[in-house]
């Protein structure tokens, strides 16, 4: 059976072959630092490049990859350590890239490395994203670079479409696997056969909200109001409201007058930062909105909506259930009286909450409540898109290690 | 009543708000009363009481796809149409009873014989008698046939079963029809296919023929063949000059908008179109594309008198000179909404 590589070079290579790769010699260490200086390389060759340079997912990526935050994760790492702890890497990781320009696989990818895993990466044949064909004509032409040789071994793109056979083999053979997509997938590769030790991270179908206290938004200065909208839209447009991450659900805190009052100005704001930044092809969201909109009316989801033009629409919600928006602006809304009215929309599902205007105490109250619930990160506007290694509820950078016991030296037997 | 819509001469309406509207928004209020889903949709699109036919609240085409959308008893279902639809994608299902049947078949006839003329013509359909096969659930290709085979008499079907010339009866029929005055149908990539591209050739005249085609333009597009090279490279061919070619859907009965010689589509007197801006479904001037949307008077026992297509159009102006009211162009169809979450790797 033979799958289609893309990096570090460009064949055909039969899968059994390439499980056999996973027996090379381990000539990475752990935290090693080439994997520091290959980080930067690529971020630099990001930067530089004209089609990449202009999105701001794959700015920050490149920014993440920077030498001093690389030293920061590891730092960061190892001070959670005592001293009769070393640090191995888990082997042969399998990441299962999601079909979108998401670029969260490349982080995970990245603290994988790090951790001294050999990497395989599986994209589908389907894929067809200008942006990730660039990012991985960087990543090949630096792992062609004579100081990288020693990667070369280390990170494995392949492209397949719904190969079982493909899907089996190397899940029996990797240590470990980290599946982005959604549920279907996550449940399909549950059911295939692993190591009995092969350690799984899912990454399954989320929604996040944003909660948002009409007052703090209110007294905003209008530059801040300004500031505020630009984290918001950049929080929500940039994969076409599509990330995990991107609220679709925006829950506003206030009496009903602050909150009437918040949307109208917020709305138009909004709409500001759309008409100027946001490319979309309206034929098409026309009918994706026209559609969504009669479904959640059928669905008595919505009861209303509130629309300056299609690429932004605020559908008020009816119930306490989160549903997931179709994308490209398409917001739930809803005025939230009492902060423990927020706990009614918390989930398994909730993976994100941004917000503005939360005090501390509530906060807490918030943490409290989701015992038991989906909610894995609460964090600023602007922030919801921001990657960290803590995510989906796992400290990647630590979990992509194992933890070898060595005792100390300490003790001599009597000569 | 809705008779007046086909006694009087199709494509001669010119004031469709004053004309239409009327049966239009009683098919509105109908729909609100018998069907669930449509009043649970129109509460949320529509924000005022409709005074004009642009004011009416419309689905989006698909949700025929989704939904069974039907406004009468299970036991009235008279007659279910799907369409097509590619391999893979769910048909949409429309459900007539006697009534909306019957009402589909007068407007066909009235916008037929417009073209037509009373008599019925020998019909060289350039399609296989095997689309028919499944007489229950009629796909698009099948109800067209049919609906249209009425004004035909002497049917005669280009291809077998396994899609080849049947160049025996063939021979026949030409004989006996060539160079005469008869009625050719066929979906428009078939005919193109099936009749332009066959072998036919020596003693082929049809120049006085007539030609309806219909099915969009999507497959032959794809070969850069248009309106205009299609009807030009026909009648180099066998001398068509003929050629009828309409816009239709099975979501929609009764808007069959027809082609006129300046290769317009044109609205009969129970239908209309608005073109809708993309960006906030605004009507959009006459010359400016945007989304087709299809009005009809006829379809009572399913809320289908008000949808948003997926097609792109544009306005050309109204009431030509032979015939009344707005006429349109269709340039091609929407794209599909391309926006992925984290949520379907294996999509």
């Amino acid at each position: 059976m033979k799958v289609k590589q893309l990096i570090p070079v460009q064949k055909e290579i039969e899968i059994d072959k390439l499980i056999e790769q996973f027996n090379n010699e381990y000539t990475l260490r752990v935290h090693d630092n080439l994997v520091v200086e290959f980080a930067n390389s690529v971020s630099k060759s990001v930067l530089k490049n004209k089609l990449l340079r202009q999105f701001p997912a794959f700015v920050s990526l490149a920014y993440w990859l920077r030498k001093s935050n690389f030293k920061f994760l590891i730092a960061s790492a190892l001070s959670s350590n005592n001293e009769n702890i070393q640090l191995k890497p888990l082997g042969a990781v399998l990441h299962i890239c999601p079909s979108n320009v998401d670029t969260m696989f490349v982080y995970s990818l990245f603290l994988s490395l790090l951790s001294g895993n050999k990497n395989i990466l599986r994209i589908s044949s389907k894929l067809d994203s200008q942006e990730i064909d660039e990012l991985f004509n960087i990543l090949s032409s630096e792992l062609s670079r004579e100081e990288f040789i020693k990667i070369n071994n280390y990170i494995t793109v392949i492209a397949y479409g719904y190969e079982r056979e493909v899907n089996e083999k190397l899940s029996l053979s990797v240590d470990c696997r980290l599946i982005w997509g959604g549920d279907s997938t996550v449940e399909m590769f549950k059911g295939l056969k692993t190591k009995i030790k092969t350690k799984d991270f899912y990454f399954a179908d989320r929604v996040s909200c944003c909660i948002i206290v009409a007052s703090t938004y209110l007294e905003l200065s209008e530059n801040s109001k300004n500031d505020f909208t630009q984290k918001f839209y950049n929080d929500t447009y940039t994969f076409d409201q599509k990330g995990c991450s991107s609220p679709q659900i925006i829950l506003i805190l206030g009496t009903s007058e602050e909150y009437c009052e918040f949307k109208n100005n917020f709305k138009l704001k909004l709409h500001q930062f759309v008409s100027r930044e946001y490319i979309y092809d309206p034929m098409s969201l026309a009918s994706l909105k026209l559609n969504k909109l009669s479904e959640d009316a059928i669905e008595r989801t919505i009861a209303s909506y509130d629309s300056v033009n299609n690429s932004l629409i605020f559908c008020e919600l009816t119930g306490d259930n989160i549903p997931h928006s179709c994308g490209g602006g398409y917001f739930y809304i809803k005025n939230i009286e009492e902060i423990n009215q927020l706990k009614n929309f918390f989930s398994q599902n909730i993976q994100t909450i941004s917000q503005l205007g939360l005090s501390h105490s509530q906060i807490e109250f918030l943490v409290q409540s989701s015992y038991g619930q989906g909610v894995d990160r609460i964090v600023n506007v602007g922030k919801a898109l921001e990657f960290n290694p803590t995510w989906d509820g796992y400290d990647l950078l630590q979990e992509l290690t194992s933890k070898l016991f060595v005792e100390k030296q300490n003790f001599k037997y009597r000569t | 009543m809705i008779q007046t819509l086909f006694e009087n001469e199709q494509f001669s309406v010119k004031e469709k708000n004053k004309w239409l509207f009327p049966f239009i928004n009683n098919l509105h209020e109908h729909h609100k009363d018998k069907c669930e889903e449509y009043k649970l949709i129109s509460d949320v699109l529509c924000k005022k009481e409709p005074s004009t036919l642009d004011e009416l609240p419309f689905l989006p085409v698909s949700i025929f796809k989704e939904r069974q959308l039907k406004s009468i008893k299970e036991e009235d279902v008279f007659k279910v149409l799907t369409s097509s639809g590619t391999t893979g994608s769910v048909p949409s299902k429309i459900f007539l009873d006697k009534e909306t049947a019957k009402l589909q078949t007068l407007a066909l006839s009235k916008i037929m014989t417009h073209v037509l003329g009373k008599e019925r013509l020998p019909m060289l359909i350039v399609d296989s008698k095997s689309v028919l096969k499944d007489r229950k659930s009629f796909s698009a290709r099948g109800a067209g046939i049919l609906g249209l085979s009425v004004f035909g008499r002497k049917h005669k079907y280009l291809l077998d079963d396994n899609y080849e010339i049947e160049k025996d009866t063939l021979l026949e029929f030409i004989t006996l029809y060539s160079g005469k005055k008869m009625l050719i149908f066929g979906f428009t990539f078939m005919v193109w296919k099936f009749l332009y591209e066959s072998d036919l050739t020596d003693g082929l005249d049809l120049s006085k023929a007539i030609l309806i085609h219909s099915g969009g333009w999507k497959k032959l597009v794809d070969l850069a063949v248009d309106n205009d090279t299609f009807k030009k490279k026909l009648h180099n061919k066998f001398g068509i000059t003929s050629i009828y070619n309409f816009y239709g859907m099975v979501e929609q009965v009764g808007s069959v908008f027809l082609e006129n010689e300046k290769g317009y589509l044109h609205c009969p007197n129970f239908a209309d179109v608005i073109i809708r801006n993309p960006e906030d479904f605004s009507v959009q001037p006459h010359g400016t594309p945007g989304l087709i949307q299809v009005l009809s008077a006829l379809p009572l026992s399913y809320p289908g008198h008000s949808i948003l297509t997926e097609d792109i159009g544009v306005c050309m102006g109204e009431n030509d000179l032979s015939w009344k009211g707005k006429y349109f162009k269709v340039l091609g169809r929407a794209k599909k909404a391309d926006l992925r979450g984290c949520s379907d790797t294996f999509s």
